[in-house]
């Protein structure tokens, strides 16, 4: 459950703002349009109570999770607002779906000069440093627990001593 | 006497204490009394003393070691995979969710506002089942083919 | 002392818990393959692969069973499929109850010297283990699930997936086995 904190955590405040406004004007509008509509089964206590209410949180958590779209492309060096206006505009969710399957990974920080970098890199561009455990031969990035490095085969040191 | 005979095969396992409390008893009585039994049980006990004090062989520290990294490697894409995986399926019954919400107001819409205009515009739920139709196949292709295009790539990189 | 409560924080992701767990089970764990497929190399790989599966399957672990006998079955399914393909011997008991033939003193671990007083302490044992490691797999492991580990006959009944009166003949069985083999140049006393 603290995971599911953490992630909440990026979506800007703004953004919970919008989902609560516009929550509250989902139900206030749909109560009114199901007060309106001349068909009289709709009418009926359970459904024109709960109805407004589950639109209600269906709009609030549509307008978190655009929101989540929007931080997490950005943090991710994505193109966010392109990503952000597929999310919204590509029509039942889809564009959603789309996002989750096809986001970047997290960039890491480089330990040595601080700056966030792409994931799936061996060294750092700015200052060097090595941010995965390298072969000491061919200096390829490997894997913490391999005992031959898979380009060179040279073999590896216990995981104890190598430095990342 | 046929107890004798009983009672030697099941020598061995007094000696591995594997015998249940009545048994166990019965064989010591036994014993007492039977010179040719008492020997063999001695014997037996001598072997799985024997047994017990085998040395243990030591795993070299390094493979200790490796296999410890490993798994944390393990434990952590686990944990990766468990949260994606419900990231993805929150996701897709979201976007059922929405598809489902927005016909009633589709059908709203079209009985209110397009019914003044053209009383054939009433056949509104075939087009919207069209329209939900493609628009999920189209993007559900579209999510099959990039994802595969972009784990290609990946791999490649 | 039990492994409960690293258990619980292991299932929470808390990796200091498996480094704990680890080092609490890596002498036993190591000895238990070892006894089963007997080659060292094969032995190391098999440990980490072990502890690869108790990394994958741990979240869907039931705390209140016994983690020790899940470990070992763990360890003991992994070794069984590896001796499947490399060493097609059956894995049944046999029926007969001669020792099945081998390399016997081939697999000694190596003799270093010794002091005098030890020296036949080593032999007896070298000659045990090399007697060991002579026996069909089935009498081997029960064999060290009951002496090495100490295991409780349930637990060995558990671990191996058989009723307890089949522990109890496997038991009997491999402990007249490994005498035979050790005492050869007396089969007169040894079956009368």
């Amino acid at each position: 459950m603290s995971r599911f904190r953490e992630e909440l955590r990026i979506i800007p405040r703004a953004v919970w703002i919008v989902g609560v406004v516009l929550g509250v004007a989902a139900i206030a509008g749909m109560a009114t349009i199901l007060a309106m509509s001349r068909d009289p089964e709709i009418r009926r206590l359970p459904v024109s109570v709960l109805l407004p209410l589950f639109g209600a949180v269906v709009v609030f958590v549509y307008v978190l999770t655009i929101g989540y779209v929007y931080s997490d492309a950005k943090r991710r060096q994505m193109h966010y607002v392109m990503w952000t206006l597929l999310a919204v505009c590509i029509p039942h969710g889809i564009g959603i779906i789309l996002y989750f399957i096809l986001r970047d990974p997290l960039p890491k920080i480089c330990p040595g000069c601080a700056k966030h970098l792409k994931a799936g890199f061996v060294f750092c561009p700015f200052c060097g440093m090595a941010l995965q455990v390298t072969c000491p031969k061919c200096e390829h990035g490997v894997e913490v627990g391999w005992a031959n490095c898979p380009h060179c085969g040279a073999k590896l040191p216990s995981p104890a001593v190598q430095t990342a | 006497m046929n107890d004798h005979e009983a009672i030697r095969q099941i020598l061995s396992l007094a000696a591995a204490g594997a015998l249940e409390p009545g048994v166990e008893q019965k064989v010591a009585a036994h014993v007492k009394s039977c010179g040719e039994c008492a020997a063999e049980l001695e014997e037996w006990r001598l072997l799985a003393g024997e047994l017990r004090r085998l040395p243990t062989p030591q795993p070299p520290a390094i493979l200790v070691e490796r296999a410890r990294a490993r798994a944390e490697a393990k434990l952590a894409e686990e944990e990766e995979y468990r949260w994606q995986r419900g990231v993805m399926i929150f996701v897709v019954a979201f976007a059922w969710v929405l598809t489902l919400m927005s016909w009633p107001f589709v059908r709203l819409v079209s009985r209110g506002l397009l019914g003044m205009l053209d009383p054939r515009l009433n056949q509104a739920w075939i087009g919207f089942a069209a329209f939900t139709t493609i628009v999920w196949l189209a993007g559900g292709t579209a999510a099959v083919l990039l994802s595969l295009r972009q784990r290609r790539e990946r791999s490649l990189a | 002392m039990g492994p409960e409560s690293e258990v619980a924080r292991l299932r929470r992701g808390d990796m200091d818990a498996l480094t704990v767990l680890i080092s609490r089970y890596q002498n036993r764990l190591y000895r238990y393959l070892l006894r089963l497929v007997r080659e060292p190399a094969e032995a190391e790989d098999l440990f980490q692969q072990t502890w690869l599966r108790v990394a994958e399957k741990i979240r869907g672990f039931d705390p209140s069973r016994n983690f020790d006998a899940w470990l070992f079955i763990v360890a003991r399914n992994l070794a069984i499929d590896r001796l499947r393909r490399i060493q097609p011997e059956s894995l049944d008991e046999p029926i007969s109850g001669d020792a099945s033939g081998g390399t016997a003193a081939d697999r000694l671990t190596s003799k270093e010297p010794a002091a005098i007083d030890h020296v036949l302490e080593r032999e007896r044992s070298n000659r045990l283990a090399a007697a060991l490691i002579t026996l069909p797999v089935v009498y081997r492991e029960v064999l060290t699930l009951r002496f090495e580990e100490e295991m409780k006959l349930e637990e060995i009944a558990q671990v191996l997936g058989v009723p307890l009166s089949t522990v109890k003949s496997r038991l009997r069985r491999s402990l007249e086995q490994l005498r035979h083999c050790l005492e050869p140049r007396h089969p007169g006393e040894s079956w009368q």
